[in-house]
């Protein structure tokens, strides 16, 4: 009979439904833009303008 | 260690100053984009830019910045701790890739800002190059602040294992610190 009463607060609760579907959608943004990173070549930031740029400006 | 009250009230003032205000420069820099998107006029083009590189150097930036320290200052001198509740710790990680992305994007925008000073040539198609990725920086950007600002407002429940550790201790503790 005693062993029925553990106390509750020593147990750890799940995780909240909100916290897992938040991280999932997280987890993917940042995977997303890993990717587009990648694909990019790491080339992003200025860099990924200027020679285009410097071209263009220095067209007679 | 949790603040005094005058304290904590201060720093609240000041955090939801920065937060807010971060929000509402992204903003005015999306009008700016959006402008500079729609119009024909190459000084309307010209003069987004620069003011986007202003906006965002003197206004956006130091928001962040300020926002992300009272945002810690806030988390760690009250009950809400950093990593006990799961709302904080996606506040906190959600704002460390804000401010990390802004710091990677303003570069290219003081760029772009610095050509659009400099040059007099009517050759403005690099111009309007860059600004379909601010459109993306901007949207996103103040989409991921938005939701910052709902989980601070609601404040869902979760505990992490941390905080429910920390709340059995201090409910339950130890015999040592009941002796004392």
């Amino acid at each position: 009979m005693s062993q029925t009463q553990m106390p509750v607060e020593h147990k750890t609760p799940t995780t909240p439904r909100w916290v897992k579907m938040f991280g999932l959608i997280v987890g993917v943004l940042i995977l997303l833009g890993a990717i587009i990173l990648i694909i990019g070549g790491g080339n992003h930031g200025p860099n990924m303008h200027t020679l285009p740029m410097q071209q263009r400006v220095q067209q007679p | 260690m949790t603040m005094p009250t005058v304290l904590r009230k201060f720093a609240l003032t000041v955090h939801l100053t920065c937060s807010v205000g971060w929000i509402g420069a992204v903003a005015a820099f999306l009008v700016l984009v959006v402008a500079a998107m729609t119009s024909q006029d190459a000084q309307t083009l010209r003069a987004c830019w620069i003011a986007m590189d202003l906006i965002g150097r003197f206004a956006i930036i130091p928001f962040a910045l300020a926002s992300l320290l009272t945002g810690l200052v806030m988390s760690l001198g009250t009950k809400w701790g950093l990593f006990r509740h799961y709302w904080v710790v996606f506040s906190l990680v959600l704002t460390i890739l804000a401010t990390i992305v802004l710091l990677e994007n303003m570069q290219t925008v003081s760029y772009f800002g610095r050509i659009a000073f400099e040059m007099d040539s009517a050759d403005l198609d690099g111009l309007r190059g860059g600004l379909g990725s601010e459109l993306l920086h901007a949207g996103f950007g103040l989409l991921v602040l938005i939701v910052i600002q709902t989980l601070n407002v609601y404040k869902p429940q979760g505990l992490t294992p941390y905080g429910w550790r920390k709340q059995n201790e201090t409910r339950n503790p130890a015999p040592q610190d009941a002796a004392t």
